[in-house]
């Protein structure tokens, strides 16, 4: 196996044969980074696509100082950011039902989420909401980081991150109910 | 109210590490767009686009440029090679290249009539119309020893009018040609029209209602779900859709064909409006056994009721009355259910646990205008001239009062010393003030408790 100081050298080479390693060593780990941005694994891999093409023709921008994974994640990142931008005009965004609030106010019974069902969670999200808890709750960023990033006020990053929350814990809570009634049928 | 903390931390350890494998064709869209963009780009190392656009100008140039002579060989016969055009064009577009030189030079003669003279002229080539072939030679380099620009700025003019039209024609012909081969493939085989049919499970129910959608469509290529008029996508073939809110939702799939022929179907999804269980204890720090209770029942939507009053006692009444026979605490739980049978249920953990270990604040109280007690008071039925909490089975105090500027301005460790409302014999003005208490139970649990209290003025 070969360095990948080794594999970024040939690649900036555009040698296609080290492209294609990058490629099989990182595609699976960044498509499960824009599969947390995307609504569907079609979305996802267009932008894997297009994070990829980045990666592959600014290699030679890549410092070698930080870690190269960091680096390309932030490109995938960036490159999820403007998919979000290009697509924001085509997507139907309901803000007024997301400030719905569940009629339920007793927690049902601890119910363990798979990963599965929290990503059909996180996908279901408006492209906002799933932007802002994507960047702030798993990645880390400040709200004011997000908030150059997206191009939007650091009050709104905010909000939006709390109705985010509160969008998830309602799905999640009724998916946990749906998951009780299905096993108390079955018993 | 753990789960709320644990959303992100639950989030980003589930998602640390998290690869999915992508579909097969991905690299092969990468490379291929890859190919295009440095195609696109410029680079001395490989053909790219302006390689490419530097051979186009430079073969245009050159076939321009042979092409240019072969008019003044046809010069003198522009009937002869129009009808011989116009044969040919039909026939197909290679032989068509050979006719447009010919129209121009028909063009040129009756244009500049003296200019063509001239060079048959000095070529010595006035024979015979049909044979053309043996002058071709010869007149080559007379064209361009008299004049290129002049050729060349001929050919630009003359050209669109006359040389494309014809030949657009052909291509033109020929373009519909294949297209109409191309066509007849699709169209003719057996038109299968689309038949969109889809069964909905469950059609009604309770909220959150997850329903799944089961496709049986035929002769489809493409589908459109709406629900409600809102377009929605499904995931990977996963046509399960939870309906949050109550109502009546209309449910349309629309499937077309590669034809692009569609047909529809509709159905209908039932949301039942979802009871809300709720209740009250009443009185709200009772202690048990001694008390007798009452539950307040604030639910709403719901029909039928089931009381579990966590001592192995249960109620089907709507607002019961029960009476502990012992210590708590107890697990009070309520379900409720609306007339379509929907549950709901609310539960108060750990009721009557205070009986035992407890300490309540009020959240008013009005200082004695008379003069300062040292926070010392009686209990009294209705005095309330010094805040102090009540509190049972407690061992070690400690409180605080702060004013709204954030300034510490009473500190007590003894729970039969409250404040009296004076600050260094001052009575303090009527506002809100903030308390934080903590301390252990005589059970060894610690407690932690803070609110404001506002001072109230007597009148006098």
């Amino acid at each position: 196996m070969q360095s990948d100081e080794n594999i970024i050298r040939l690649c900036i080479k555009r040698d296609r044969r080290a492209q294609k390693i990058l490629y099989e060593r990182y595609a699976d780990i960044f498509l499960g980074v824009c599969n947390r941005y995307a609504a569907n694994i079609a979305e996802a891999e267009d932008i894997l696509q297009e994070g990829f093409i980045k990666v592959f023709f600014h290699l030679q921008e890549f410092s070698g100082t930080g870690s190269f994974f960091n680096w390309m994640r932030r490109i995938m990142i960036n490159t999820a950011i403007t998919y979000y931008h290009k697509n924001l005009k085509y997507r139907y965004y309901d803000e007024i039902e997301s400030m719905y609030d569940s009629p339920h106010t007793d927690a049902p019974d601890r119910y363990d989420f798979t990963r599965e069902e929290l990503l059909i969670v996180i996908q279901s999200l408006p492209p906002g909401y799933r932007m802002i808890f994507n960047l702030y709750a798993i990645e880390g960023y400040k709200h004011k980081e997000i908030a150059e990033m997206l191009e939007i006020d650091v009050n709104t990053s905010k909000s939006q991150y709390s109705r985010a929350k509160k969008m998830i814990r309602r799905k999640l809570d009724n998916m946990s109910r749906i998951a009780i009634r299905n096993n108390e049928k079955n018993e | 109210m753990n789960k709320d903390n644990n959303i992100e931390d639950r989030v980003r350890t589930e998602f640390e590490g998290y690869r999915v494998t992508p579909s097969k064709s991905l690299w092969g869209r990468v490379l291929r767009k890859m190919r295009w963009i440095e195609f696109l780009q410029f680079s001395p190392t490989h053909l790219n686009i302006y390689y490419l656009a530097a051979l186009v100008v430079v073969s245009a140039g050159i076939y321009f440029g042979v092409r240019i002579h072969t008019p003044d060989n046809n010069a003198h016969s522009p009937k002869t090679s129009l009808e011989l055009g116009k044969a040919s064009s039909v026939k197909s577009s290679e032989k068509n290249s050979d006719i447009i030189p010919a129209k121009i030079s028909s063009e040129k003669q009756t244009e500049k009539p003296d200019r063509v003279v001239d060079i048959h002229k000095k070529g010595k080539e006035k024979t015979t119309y049909g044979d053309n072939r043996a002058e071709e030679k010869k007149p080559f380099d007379t064209v361009q020893a008299v004049d290129k620009t002049e050729a060349k700025q001929n050919a630009g003019e003359n050209y669109p009018p006359n040389g494309i039209p014809l030949g657009r024609k052909i291509t033109e012909t020929t373009g519909s040609d294949t297209k109409t081969t191309e066509l007849s493939p699709e169209t003719s085989p057996d038109e299968v029209l689309p038949h969109v049919e889809f069964k909905v499970l469950p059609k009604k129910g309770c909220p959150p209602l997850q329903v799944r959608f089961i496709n049986q469509s035929e002769n489809c290529e493409r589908y459109i779900w709406t629900i409600g008029n809102k377009p929605v996508v499904f995931q990977n073939e996963k046509t399960n859709y939870i309906f949050e809110k109550p109502g009546t939702y209309i449910v349309s799939l629309t499937g077309a064909n590669r034809q692009g022929q569609k047909d529809i179907c509709t159905d209908t999804v039932t949301v039942f409006e979802a009871p809300k269980a709720e209740f009250e204890i009443y009185p709200r720090h009772a202690t048990v056994p001694e008390t007798e209770i009452t539950f307040y029942n604030n639910s709403k939507n719901a029909t039928k009721y089931l009381w579990d009053f966590g001592d192995g006692h249960f109620s089907e009444e709507a607002e019961p009355v029960h009476h502990y026979s012992s210590e708590g605490p107890f697990n009070i739980v309520l379900k409720v259910w609306s007339p379509q049978g929907c549950k709901d249920t609310f539960v108060v953990k750990n009721a009557f646990e205070n009986s035992m270990y407890y300490i309540r604040f009020p959240n008013a109280f009005i200082p004695n205008p008379n003069g300062p007690c040292d926070g010392y008071f009686t209990e009294a039925p209705g005095a309330n001239e010094v805040f102090h909490p009540v509190w049972k089975g407690v061992s070690e105090y400690h409180l605080q009062i702060y004013n709204r500027k954030g300034e510490l301005i009473f500190t007590s460790n003894e729970l039969q010393r409250g404040w009296d409302g004076y600050i260094l014999d001052k009575m303090a003005k009527p506002d809100v003030y903030i308390w934080k208490a903590n301390g252990t139970f005589s059970n060894g649990k610690p407690f932690v408790r803070f609110g404001n209290v506002t001072l109230i003025k007597k009148k006098n």
